[in-house]
Formats: C-alpha cells, structure tokens, sequence
C-alpha cells in the first residue's frame, strides 16, 4: 500500500460543534446526523451515534476520568477495548447502577447518566488524593507488615471502606436476565478480520456458526485504521460480511458478546450485553449463553501494551492504537499536539493515521535505534521529528499531561523538554491469550515479538490472527482459511477450499519489538505497571528484593494483575521486568494462570431467572388447592409446599396448632402425607437386598406387615428412617423421609449397580404415583370405616404394623396401620389423581367426628411428645444407632448391614457419646431448639443441645428432646439450659413423654 | 355409594406463551414403567435381548419403539410403556408374558406424571432455557427420546413426528405447577433470540 498523506492543513482540525470541541470536522464510523445527549458527572454533554461513552467523552475534551484505586491519582482513558483499567465509569443511579463500566465499550445512547467513581467530593477535588502524598508508606504487601498492632481488626473497617472501586447494588436487581443453552458446529470468538473471515467461510459451508464480538461493532482493529479488502475499505467490507452473516439462517451473530469461559468439551461460557445493543433494544440486560461447540475457533486479537517511565498514567497518556483508533473511528482527537513513544513499528501507522486527521505530530521517540524506513519517509516528511535510540523520561501535570522529557539512550545526553497535550505509547501487542489459557494451552515466548503466543495444538481450540502469530490483514485472512480447514479436516466438515482473500492494501509492518518497555530513567515508584491496582516498578522491584520471586507469588504480593482488568496492560510488562531484574529469560519466568472470567461477569447474569420461586424445585401436593381453600398457611418442607397450619378466623400460630394436636388426641385429624417417600423393591433377591440397608431385620418380615426401619451409611451415621411393607414374598414398599425420596432410592440403585449387580432386584421410586393421607386419632376407624373398602378394618384383621390392598371408595388403595402421632392411624394411598378427592371425602364423611386437618407443625408436636425421632432434626452426620436408644437392635442382628462394621469402632462405642434424651422444663422459660445444655459440674463447654422443643399442649408443659452427652446415664439429673445469653433449668427424662407403651397405637 | 373421582394435574386449556409457543396438558393417559432384571452374566444376555425384543421394548439407548403403546428406552434395563387407548392390565398381561423368562417388574405410574406438548416455532428453543442437551437434529429427531433435567425437573423429551420443532414432555406431577411458571418465564422475549439453523446436508 502507498503511503501518502493528505494532510488537513487548510481546515481547522477540529470542530466546535455539537458533539465536542475535540471532535474532527470530518471522518469517521459515526453517524453525525444524530446526536446523542448523555450526562457525564451531572453535565449534560453530546455525542454522536456511533460513539461510545470513552469516545463521547474524548470528544467533549473530559481528560480526567476516575480516580485510581490505591492512590486515588488521576486518570483519564488509556485504551479503546476491554483492557480499559482506568475509565471505569458508574451508570445509572439506585437500583439501576452498573458500577465498574468500562466507559470504552458502553455504546452511547440518548439519556446516558455515567459519573466517577473512588472519589469524594468530586473527581476534580478529591480528598482521597492524599494517599498519594504519603505513598511510600503504602509499598507492595503493605498490608502484611502493617495493622499488627493492637489487631487488623481495628484497622479493618476503614480499610474495607476505603478499598474497592465501584459501589455495589444495595436494592434488589430489578434489571431481567436470561440463560440459554445453544450448540454450534462452530463458535467464533472475537469479530476482528480474522473472526469475519472464518465466519463467512463456515457460513457459506453451510455449517451451525456463532460469531460474539464482545465490542457492539463487529471489525476489530479493521476500524481503527486504513486498509482495503477485496479492493474496498476495511470498514465497508465489514459491513458487507455482517449483512451475508446476517441474512444467513445458519449464523448467530453476537456482538457486545464475551466469550468470557472456555470449560472442559468445548463448553464455553458467553455473556450478551444486550442493553448495549444500539438497535432494537430489549427489556433484557443480559444473557448468559452455554454454548456446546464442536469446534472453537479462537480470533481475540491482541492488546497494546503500555511502557513504564514516570509519571505514566497521568490522563493523555494512552495507548497510541488507540490514539489512532479514537481518530480514524470517532473522528475524535485526543489531543490537539500528540507526541509518540515505541518500541514497535505499529505506532508509525498510528502516527500517520493522526497526521491524516490533521493532528499535529511534532515528536516519535523510538527506543530502537532502527526505525522502520518505510513509514519513516513519509512522517518526516510531514514535519513529524522522529528520535531513535530515545526514551521518555518522565511526564508531567497537573491533572492532566502538559509536558513530557525525552533523552537519549546509552548517552549522557541532555534532557529534552517537549510540550503536548497527549502521549501516544506502544510497549508492543500481547495476544489475547487467555480463552486459549483457560483451555490449558501452553504458551512460548516469541523473543521478536517480546510477547507469548500460544504454543498451536497444546489446547482443544484453533486460532487465527493475533493468536495464529500473524501482524496484519493478510496474514490474519489466511490463518482463518487455514484455521477452518484444519477443523474440517478434524470433523469431516464438507468445506469447500477456501480461495485468497484478493485486493488486500495496508500499511506494511515489521514483527519486531524492541526489548525496553521501562525507561532506565527516572523514578522508579512512580512509574505504573499494573494501572488498576497502582502497582509501580518500585512495587516489583520490592517483592523481587524480598524473595517473591516466582511469577506466581509475586502477582498476590504486588497485586499485580488482580484487579477486574485481571492485567491486560501489566502481566506482559510486570513479567518481563521480573526477566530484566532477575536476568533470566521471560519463557523462564512463566506467566500467571489465566482463570474464568476474562471480563467480569454479572452475577445476575449468572443466576438468570433461578431467582425467587424458581430458585430451587418446589414440588405441590395433589390436594394443594384443598389445602389453599381450607386456609393453610404453607411452607416449604424437603422441596415441598406442606400445609404448616390450618388457621380458623383469627386463631394466632400457637392456637392452631394446640388446636390441632388436641384435636387428633381426642378425636380424629387429617394429615397431607404425600410427600412421604415411597420406593418398590421388587425381585427374587428383594428381601435380602434390603435388609442389607437396615438396622433391623427384613428378612422375618411377613407379607402383609410392616416394620419401621432405621437406615446407616458405611460410617454408622443414621441417613434415613421409614416403613418397610412387605406387600408379597418378593415386593416390598418402603418409605423414606420426604426430603430423602430421590437421595435413598440412587442410594438403593448405587448399592446394587456397583456393588450387588448380581442380585436380582428392582427398585421404582413412585413418591408421586400415591397420594397419601394419614388419619390419625381414636376416632379414625370410624371415619374410614365409612368409606366402601374390601379390606376389614377391625383391630385384629389389621392390627398396628400390618398393610393391606385393595379398594377404597371405588380405587386401588394401600393402606398401612402405622402413625407417626402415637394415636390409631391409618396411611390411605390411592394414586395421586385422587388424592384431592380422597382429602374431599374423608372431611366430608368425618364431619360428625368434627375431622380436623392438621399441618406440619402439629405433626411435629404430635410425635415429639411420643419422643418419635425426626432424622435430620434430631440427628447429624455423627449420630449412630446406639445414640438414639437402637444400639441394641443393631447390635442384635445377625445378618451384615451397611454400616455395622463401623458401629464396632471405639468412639462408637463409648458411653459419653451425645444420646438423645427427653428434657421437661423445670422452670418457666420456654424450651427453645438449638438451646445447649451444661451439668451442674460443668465450668467450660457444651454438654450438648435443644434438638427439638414444643409447649405440648396435650401435656401443657415445655419438652424437648435433646441431644446429651453420656445422657441415659444421667435420667433425673438437672441441666442449665442457655440460649442466647438466658438461662433455665431442665430435668433429663425418657424421651417418651406420652403413652410411653405405647398403647393408643394398637387401638 | 361413595366414590373417589380422579382430577387432572393441570387444567387441559392451552396455554399460548411468548414467540408462538403453545403448551398443552394431555389427558392422563396409562404409563407403565418396567424392568427387567439386569444379566449379572455374558450368557444370560442373550435371554435379555431376546425377552426385551419380544415385548417390543427398545434396547437401543434413547430410542422408542412402537406407538400405542409406545416404549420409552430409560436406562439399560428400563422403560416407561405410555398408552391412551389401552387398559394398563392388557398392557400389563403381553410384557408379563414376553418378560415371564427373566425377572422383572411392571409398576404402573400413570398418576406420577403429567404429559405436555410444546409446539411452536421456538418450543426447543424455550426449552433451551433449563436444559444443555442437544434438542435438534441430528441427535434429536422422531424415534428417539432423552432424559435430561430441564429447569430443576427431570423431564422425559420426544420429538413429534411432522415437525422440527414440536415436543412431547413428561414431567413428575409434583413439579407441573412450578414447571409450567417457569415456561412462561422463560418465553418471554424468546422470539427475539435467533439461534443459528441446521443446514440439511452441511457440515
């Protein structure tokens, strides 16, 4: 390509129009025909669209932008990307802020409210500022050897205040997110040249292809400069792909889209900003994509890297890209006199790109000694001096750059005094290695290019551009062709050879970078490597003094790299100063791990719409709508919605359920048991099969009976307790807590695929198959009685234990003598389309018993009073057989179960273990769960805890079931009971608190 | 006489949701799950096969087989048998006399779950919401089934024959009511999401 410049030198180079003094009369990807208000620090401003929020702001001359986060220096946009560590910006106010916005990827859109952030009052006068008077008191790992004394914790809170950019959300989100799943033969990430050209090549193969460009404009760097494909401007071919793209039925086009996680399978994690969408906005903020790719085509460019000398991160010193970028897309011009400073040829095109825009250029300060003659020729000749073997020795002003000095290497030169209003840098391009990192690619340093590049085939992904090590147009163009055929090749993809990109034109570039990115000169703690978390060459040169040599340890005690920009301008520059410092060659030094995300992702976006009543499953009973009309209150018990209590009028908590326990002990009530887990075994082997589960014997068990069983893991720790029916000689049905229904039937499935797969069971969950309700109470019988059933309902053809089928009111029924109140009850399956109506009928018929529906709650007294235990309330991971009155039936079995073995280890076996007890209040405060408990001679420590408690009604005093240590040795003795800084006394007694024989049940 | 009358877990009106999509409850229908014991030995598994092929039961994984009734492949030794004409005892009489060899078990479920199609152009695509599995051809296509956990239910998937995008879905009963919330949830602004198109004959 011919490099000629036409320079501006008749117009004035910038304009005072609408959208900003600092923008130029002319040029750019912007629509001038529409401008755009947006209010930036509570002044309203004007952009363009096309603009986004950093280029808006540029153009209205707003140099200082935010304060920094340890020193709370000044800074104003470095960058044009998503490597932006100093431009972040707060939008929005109350529950609608987004805080921590990179202000160089925010689209700007009419009625835009962004202001500072980490600073108060204001970012002109901000009082944070003298933390910077006295940074030598704040080095790297300042926080290790300070605060010692009298504790951190005196110091934390002002510290916790004082630390942080942003300020997060304190009201609910009220922003929409979603989550998707998709698949695609390939996912595209990054809508650079590279990105364009694969895209198009697999779209016209006819393949599944999604392309994300985390910008909102799909091009890449082809908009921050000049070029030509296929004989047309970068852009207007940009635009030409997009539109074959667009109209493809075969593509997903995703701009303002991350590809912020590469996991394992080629499963990739991507976030859609569609609020930034310029076009047809939606009520959604954003979407989180889960993408299942079978190939992953890696096209994410590579970023600017800055150079270190003092002073460097005054606002107007920014990456020379994007200098140039801001001028040939925005047409905005960071400065009215622009000097540059390199170590590579890429700032030449940047130069020119500004001496196009009739930019003044007076200065390019090249570190190297050989300067390209290419692009050298024709920047001289336009006035622009150009310094090899020079460097910046310090840059100066107040907020913003007003002066920079310049000397020569090697020489004792004197030091040159240049005025300008920006600084245009190049430290040379890092790929964007971290989706390839995060794939677990290896990296090799490339000592031309002084940067790492991804080591080809080391990671499940294929690469073009940047990442395929190629430094323009052309060579971006044919690693995509490449790049595509190499997966179709993998894949068997039927891709047509992919023909040379014709009509090609850019400015030409050497690969090579040179070596220095830190000037030699000047002070070294006032030079930043790492801008977002203020970390200086000062910082580095500690931690290497102080031994933090690895790479890894000496990024968490700078904090180098660790701030949201997770380094994208300072991992490449810290490490290659630790290889200066410590002379070892960079590939030695290594890199940090590169972790999910790349950017920062919303948590919100993460949740989606698992948020509120679709946080977690909710299971409803059959007969729920039963229960709404009856006025339940409801809560949600093992992931069901159970009635928790029947009010009547104005009848407080308390009141309904004393009413309710009463109500079954004198009379009959009506429980929702549903959720009852129910589990068929079947089989030859089923009986066997299960006794190897429980405590207690299932092998004697006969048809037509039951038995309750108790459930051990390999440690002897209890994980469930139930029913165990034996409806045949080879069916059984058991029962399960109803938070353990789907845990203990794979427990079941678990035990016999891996372990017993030669025995001949079946096992079928059918929870739900069954709608269960239990009558309990002395008048149950006569209730149910009037129901037509086949199966004797008299005390001795269906005595307490047993289970009978049959017919019930014209069904199938199961019905099982068995309570969990202590009083008669039955348990009345039918299937569960009934279930509303057998809850219907059994109020219906029982009026005259005055039925009473009873809830969770009183449940739960009910069977406390019986001292029945309640798995997973009364119990934990530690409790054993032995520790809740079984230790005689585990013992006594013959037969191995699972769990026995560890019931014979000491602890097991010791006598001061925590066993559960009944308590019976002694004074009169309540008894309230989660109480601990203390002997009289005890002066330190628990001797154990409330598990459960109640006023019984039907006793009319507190009691509690408790676990306590060495308990049953200790019935009779007194405990002090202490909650919550209140005292009581309780008695130790039997936990069977009411019908300790157990009589009512075999009525 | 008294007695008990069945109720349906859902209410049959159609419910028509964001971007077209047309969700409605089927009728409870007879479902049948049945095992067969798995052969602990190599030589038994010809008993297997031959017994499984004889009740019509699919041994290829994620398949179905047959109409009414129709098999569903649910794990190695596992089906569910859906019917809407058929008594579940006439169903239950054929597979007891095709299993009689083997060991096995006929449990009959059909209070368990609820059956909803979803029809519309973007009914895989709502589902795509709560569920990774791949819903398009040509993994997904009439003839096959899957098991995949969809918005916190386990759901049981089958193409409808005559479409690319239609869907029949069985669910736990229990989770119906949170399920069908979280269908109108999701189908809000899901015509605005362009997923890309399998090309016939690409790729």
């Amino acid at each position: 390509m011919d490099i000629r410049l036409d320079l501006r030198r008749d117009a004035p180079p910038v304009s005072a129009g609408a959208a900003g003094r600092w923008r130029l009369a002319s040029g750019g990807e912007i629509d001038r025909a529409r401008v755009l208000e947006f209010s930036w620090n509570g002044r309203t401003l004007k952009g363009f669209a096309g603009d986004t929020l950093a280029s808006a702001l540029l153009a209205n001359g707003e140099r200082l932008i935010g304060r920094s986060f340890k020193f709370h220096r000044p800074r104003g946009i470095l960058s044009a990307g998503a490597e932006e560590p100093n431009a972040l910006v707060a939008l929005g106010e109350g529950a609608a802020l987004e805080p921590t916005a990179r202000a160089t990827l925010v689209p700007l859109r009419s009625g835009l409210a962004a202001r500072s952030q980490n600073c108060w009052p204001s970012v002109r006068f901000d009082l944070g500022r003298v933390l910077d008077l006295c940074a030598p008191l704040w080095p790297a790992g300042f926080y290790n050897k300070m605060f010692f004394w009298p504790s951190w914790h005196t110091y934390e809170p002002l510290i916790r205040r004082t630390a942080g950019l942003g300020a997060a959300l304190t009201d609910e989100d009220p922003e929409r997110y979603e989550s998707l799943n998709a698949s695609c033969d390939l996912l595209i990430a990054g809508g650079g040249v590279a990105g364009l050209a694969a895209a198009r090549l697999a779209a016209r193969a006819g393949l599944r292809v999604m392309l994300a460009e985390q910008a909102h404009a799909f091009g890449g760097s082809l908009l921050a400069r000049d070029c030509q494909i296929e004989e047309r401007p970068g852009s207007d071919w940009v635009r030409g792909v997009i539109a074959e793209l667009t109209a493809a039925a075969n593509v997903t086009l995703l701009p303002s889209t991350t590809v912020f996680g590469l996991y394992d399978h080629r499963h990739a994690g991507l976030l859609e900003r569609l609020n930034e969408r310029v076009a047809a906005p939606v009520p959604i903020r954003q979407r989180y994509w889960r993408v299942r790719a079978a190939s992953i085509l890696l096209a994410t460019g590579a970023i600017e890297q800055p150079l270190a000398f003092e002073h460097n991160d005054l606002p107007g010193i920014m990456l020379a890209g994007a200098v140039g970028e801001y001028a040939h897309r925005f047409a905005v011009a960071c400065g009215r006199r622009v000097i540059f400073a390199t170590n590579n040829d890429s700032a030449y095109v940047s130069a020119l790109a500004l001496l196009r825009a009739g930019i003044e250029v007076p200065l390019l300060i090249d570190s190297r000694s050989d300067p390209p003659p290419a692009l050298l020729q024709p920047l001289e000749s336009a006035g622009v001096r150009v310094r090899g073997n020079a460097v910046v020795v310090s840059a100066t002003g107040n907020p913003a750059l007003t002066t920079v000095r310049v000397a020569s290497l090697g020489a004792s030169a004197s030091i040159e005094q240049v005025r300008c209003d920006a600084l245009a840098m190049s430290g040379g391009w890092m790929p964007a290695v971290h989706l390839f990192s995060q794939a677990r690619g290896q990296l090799r340093f490339d000592a031309e290019r002084q940067c790492f590049l991804p080591v080809e085939a080391s990671a499940p992904v294929v690469l073009a551009g940047a990442l395929a090590g190629t430094d323009d147009v052309s060579g971006a163009l044919t690693s995509a062709a490449q790049a595509l055929a190499a997966e179709a090749t993998r894949l068997g993809w039927q891709v047509p050879p992919a023909t040379a990109i014709q009509g090609v034109r850019e400015t030409p570039v050497r690969a090579g970078v040179g070596r220095l990115r830190r000037s030699p000169f000047g002070r070294a703690h006032r030079a930043w490597i790492d801008y977002q978390h203020d970390v200086t060459v000062a910082d580095v040169e500690l931690a290497l003094r102080e031994g933090y040599e690895p790479i890894e340890l000496l990024k968490r005690y700078t904090t180098n790299g660790m701030a949201v920009d997770q380094g994208k301008t300072s991992n490449l520059n810290a490490l290659l100063l630790v290889a200066d410092l410590t002379g070892r060659e960079p590939q030695s030094v290594g890199t940090t791990t590169f972790r999910p995300p790349y950017t920062p992702v919303t948590l919100g976006a993460i949740a989606a719409r698992q948020i509120g009543d679709h946080y977690a499953p909710r299971r409803y009973l059959p007969a729920h709508a039963e229960h709404e009309a009856l006025g339940a209150r409801f809560e949600e018990a093992g992931g069901w919605m159970r009635p928790s209590w029947y009010p009547r009028a104005a009848e407080t908590r308390e009141d309904a359920i004393r009413r309710e326990v009463l109500a079954v002990r004198g009379g009959v009530g009506l429980f929702d048991a549903s959720p009852l887990g129910k589990i068929e075994i079947a089989g030859p082997d089923a009986a066997r099969f299960l006794d190897r589960f429980y405590v207690n014997n299932v092998l004697t068990l006969e048809p037509g009976k039951a038995r309750y069983g108790l459930m051990l893991d390999e440690n002897g720790v209890i994980i469930d307790d139930g029913t165990i029916a034996r409806l045949e000689a080879e069916h059984f049905v058991i029962t399960t807590t109803s938070g353990g229904a789907g845990r203990i039937a794979a427990w079941l499935e678990e035990w016999h695929q891996c372990e017993w797969p030669d025995m001949q069971v079946l096992i079928t969950p059918v929870t739900t198959q069954w709608s269960t309700v239990a009558l309990s109470g002395p008048l149950a019988r006569t209730v149910l009685a009037r129901l037509p059933t086949d199966i004797d309902l008299g005390a001795t053809a269906f005595p307490h234990l047993h289970v009978r089928c049959g017919t019930l009111a014209g069904v199938p029924a199961r019905i099982f003598r068995v309570s969990f109140s202590g009083e008669l009850g039955f348990e009345i399956n039918v299937p569960a389309g009934f279930g509303a109506s057998l809850w219907r009928t059994l109020l219906d018929v029982g009026r005259a018993e005055n039925i009473t529906p009873y809830g969770l709650e009183a449940l739960l007294v009910l069977r406390l009073e019986k001292g029945f235990l309640h798995v997973g309330a009364d119990t934990d991971g530690t409790t054993a057989p032995g520790d809740v009155g079984w230790g005689e039936v585990a013992q006594r079995k013959s037969a191995d179960y699972i769990g026995r073995r560890s019931l014979a280890r000491s602890e097991n076996r010791r006598t001061d273990r925590l066993q559960l007890m009944g308590l019976s209040s002694e004074g009169e405060g309540p008894l309230v769960c989660g109480a601990h408990l203390r002997f009289a001679d005890t002066t330190e420590g628990s001797d154990g805890w409330i598990t459960s408690a109640a006023l019984s009604p039907t006793l009319g005093r507190y009691v509690a079931l408790a676990m306590v240590r060495g308990g049953r040795a200790r019935i009779g003795d007194l405990v002090h009971v202490h909650d919550l800084g209140k005292r009581g006394v309780a008695r130790i007694v039997d936990p069977r608190f009411y019908d300790p024989k157990g009589e009512r049940l075999h009525a | 006489m008294l007695e008990l009358t069945r109720a349906p877990v859902l209410e049959p009106t159609p419910l028509f949701l964001g971007g077209g999509v047309e969700v409605r409850a089927l009728p409870a229908r007879v479902m049948l799950r049945v095992q067969i014991a798995r052969p602990a030995l190599l030589n038994q598994r010809a008993a297997f096969y031959a017994a499984a092929a004889a009740a019509g039961l699919p041994v290829e994984p994620g398949t179905t087989a047959g109409e009414e009734p129709r098999a569903w492949w649910l794990a190695p030794n596992g089906w569910l048998i859906t019917a809407n004409g058929l008594a579940a005892t006439t169903i239950a009489e054929k597979l007891h006399r095709a299993l009689a060899p083997l060991a096995h078990c006929l449990v009959e479920v059909s209070d368990a779950y609820l059956t909803l199609e979803l029809r519309g152009q973007h009914a895989r695509n709502l589902l795509a919401r709560g569920t990774g599995v791949e819903l398009r051809a040509p993994q997904f296509v009439p003839g096959r089934c899957l098991r995949t956990r969809c918005a916190h239910a386990p759901v049981l998937l089958r193409p409808l024959a005559g479409s690319d995008v239609d869907v029949e879905l069985i669910l736990d009963r229990s989770l119906a009511r949170q399920f069908c919330d979280w269908l109108a949830d999701a189908a809000v602004g899901i015509e605005a999401v362009k997923l890309a198109a399998w090309a016939p004959g690409a790729g």
